[in-house]
């Protein structure tokens, strides 16, 4: 079996690559204009206010919709120009988790860790459990191996999709709203999983969200979206961001506070 | 790869290289469990001092090759793995990622018998309840206005009545040309080809007008009620109508009820039509006119079978839309769920349907 391209590209270049990308439906235009890079190892946040695009810009990156205008590069290859074969082999190299954990129904959460396994190498049944069982471990959900996807919480699906992803050891992982919804210890437990597998295994994370807390616990870096100016109003370390941000909206953003930031907010 | 060499020193030593990947560790994995069980009585030492990465399934292949239990003496040793990847190994023992011990011994014949009998039981007595519910819901909804929402109704109407008609349509035309020609053949050779009317007369209008309609309207509309009302209960959609205060059997079964018992007849009714037509239509083959067929026709089948036909056709309207909606609200949870009411909405109707036909005909005979 072809090993995906991502792992094969030289260290330096970036894991992912977004060029002047341009994001909508039909003639809606959510997001214009956006390029950033996402280096080896980093785990970089895509966030904004509900609505602003970023779960679009995600899918737009993960080759599941093609974008406007521009381009995504995933180690180097562009997702959007290639053909389906090449984006099959991209997106193998890719971990993705969804916002609902999209745990097939069917099976029980052992056999959707395994499912990759199953579908993509030669590894012998009881050494694709030992993994799959290796992986729930790793996001303490070992006990619910043998449980139907309908049984789970929703942190559960979410920790359950984050082991499937990494099932095929992917080296990039995109996370769609991972912690949205959790209890506040379910999304550390969850923060402290992401930063274990960077530091642990080296792995790039692209995480979209717009939990605050999560945001400045696990994002080495954070791009923000703004939905009225539909481009990226800033980019950089999400504390200065928040501490030094010259953009009224960002501070906003970062100080929870609906109103104007000149205007102290009564609660 | 492996490269099991016994000859140079005692223990035998098991040498990974490069990149130890999910697309490459298969065959890796197998030679070396095949290599520690034919050496089960040496020592093995595994040298990754040239592995250069691994991902999640090196880290397993390591572990596991590492807590397999092996005699004394015999032990498997790791050697020379860089210090970052050594750190990537999980040092918990191997029972927390054993398999689970089954809780439950398997089920012998009886008890399974008894199960599924208990089951099906429970399943009636749902049924049941769910019928007394409906009927309760009808009688407020005779005593109070505004308890029906029209709207809803000709909503379900258009969607299960209106859009069905190009099927029905076919299904019944299909149906009269099949029954004419195939009783014609036969007639033929006993020149009685002019009797083939009655047949087709009495046969769409009492039976199959009816009958083919609602094994239509069950594949389509009672799999739509229980894929519909089971997603809503999936979305929690019923648990908000219940906490609202209100009766999910009104908002959501009423106005399918009322709608399916409204379109059956009148799907029936063009069935029955366009299957007579198919049938006048292939005994003009047979030298029957259309006059003639007519004239016969009218001889041959009364307004009583005409009306059976479309009673028939409301009580399987009613017991097709009950069965599609109690199978929605009965939804466990996630899509699969979702999936199972609608086949079991069907199934079921279509059961009962025949139940009910040949109940209607032993009635009507007697």
């Amino acid at each position: 079996m072809e090993r995906p391209a991502v792992s094969a590209q030289a260290q330096t270049t970036p894991a992912v690559s977004v060029r002047d990308l341009k994001v909508g439906y039909g003639s809606r235009v959510l997001l214009e204009g956006a390029s950033f890079d996402v280096q080896r190892g980093e785990i970089l946040v895509i966030l904004g206010a509900s609505g602003c695009g970023k779960s679009s810009l995600m899918k737009n990156m993960i080759g599941l919709y093609r974008p406007m205008a521009g381009d995504v590069l995933i180690g180097g290859e562009s997702i959007v120009r290639a053909g389906p074969t090449e984006k099959a082999r991209l997106q193998r190299g890719l971990g993705i988790t969804y916002q609902s954990g999209a745990l097939f129904g069917s099976l029980t959460v052992l056999e959707n860790i395994r499912f990759p396994l199953d579908e993509f190498t030669d590894i012998g049944l009881e050494q694709k459990n030992l993994i799959a069982r290796m992986l729930l471990h790793q996001v303490e959900m070992v006990e619910a191996q043998s449980r139907m996807p309908a049984e789970l919480s929703g942190g559960m699906l979410k920790r359950a999709g984050i082991a499937r992803a990494m099932a095929l050891g992917a080296e990039i992982l995109m996370l769609d709203e991972p912690s949205a919804g959790l209890d506040p210890i379910t999304a550390a437990n969850l923060d402290r999983t992401i930063l274990a597998l960077r530091d642990n295994l080296g792995l790039t994370f692209v995480v979209v969200t717009h939990e605050l807390q999560s945001i400045l616990k696990v994002a080495d870096r954070a791009v923000m979206l703004d939905a009225t100016s539909r481009s990226i109003i800033a980019e950089g370390v999400p504390s200065e961001l928040r501490d030094h941000s010259q953009d009224a909206r960002v501070r906003q953003f970062f100080n929870r506070r609906p109103d104007a930031p000149e205007t102290e907010v009564r609660r | 790869m492996p490269a099991p060499d016994a000859m140079k020193a005692d223990p035998v030593i098991l040498a990974l290289e490069g990149r130890v990947t999910a697309y490459l560790v298969g065959p890796i994995w197998a030679e070396a469990l095949e290599t520690l069980s034919r050496y089960a009585d040496r020592p093995i030492v595994i040298d990754a001092s040239r592995l250069e990465s691994i991902d999640d399934t090196g880290i397993a292949l390591l572990f596991d090759l590492k807590s397999r239990p092996r005699s004394v003496g015999a032990e498997v040793e790791i050697r020379g793995l860089a210090p970052s990847l050594a750190a990537l190994i999980p040092d918990y023992a191997p029972d927390d990622v054993a398999e689970p011990a089954r809780k439950w011994p398997p089920l012998g014949i009886i008890e399974r018998a008894g199960r599924a009998a208990s089951l099906q039981l429970a399943a009636a007595a749902r049924m049941l309840a769910f019928l007394g519910d409906c009927a309760a819901a009808l009688l407020q909804a005779f005593h109070r206005r505004g308890v029906i929402r029209w709207g809803e109704v000709l909503s379900v109407a258009a969607e299960a009545g209106a859009n069905a008609v190009p099927i029905v349509l076919l299904i019944g035309f299909l149906m009269g040309v099949i029954i004419a020609f195939e009783i014609g053949l036969v007639a033929q050779q006993f020149g009685a080809v002019i009797f083939v009317v009655d047949g087709v007369g009495v046969a769409v209008l009492r039976e199959l007008g009816a009958l083919m309609t609602a094994i239509v309207f069950a594949g389509r509309t009672g799999a739509a009620f229980a894929a519909q009302i089971g997603t809503q209960k999936v979305n929690e959609e019923v648990n908000a109508i219940l906490t609202f205060g209100l009766d999910p059997v009104r908002f959501l079964v009423l106005p399918r009820l009322i709608a399916a018992v409204l379109v059956m007849p009148l799907l029936t009714v063009l069935a029955d039509v366009v299957g007579i037509f198919g049938g006048a239509l292939v005994l003009a083959g047979f030298n029957i006119g259309f006059v003639q067929f007519y004239n016969h026709l009218l001889g041959a089948v009364g307004i009583e079978d005409f009306l059976v036909g479309v009673v028939k056709a409301a009580v399987f309207g009613l017991t097709i839309a009950a069965i599609g909606c109690q199978r929605g609200l009965a939804t466990g949870a996630g899509a699969t769920s979702v999936g199972l009411s609608a086949t079991s909405a069907v199934v079921t109707s279509i059961i009962w349907i025949v139940v009910l036909d040949g109940f209607f005909t032993v009635l009507i005979s007697s």
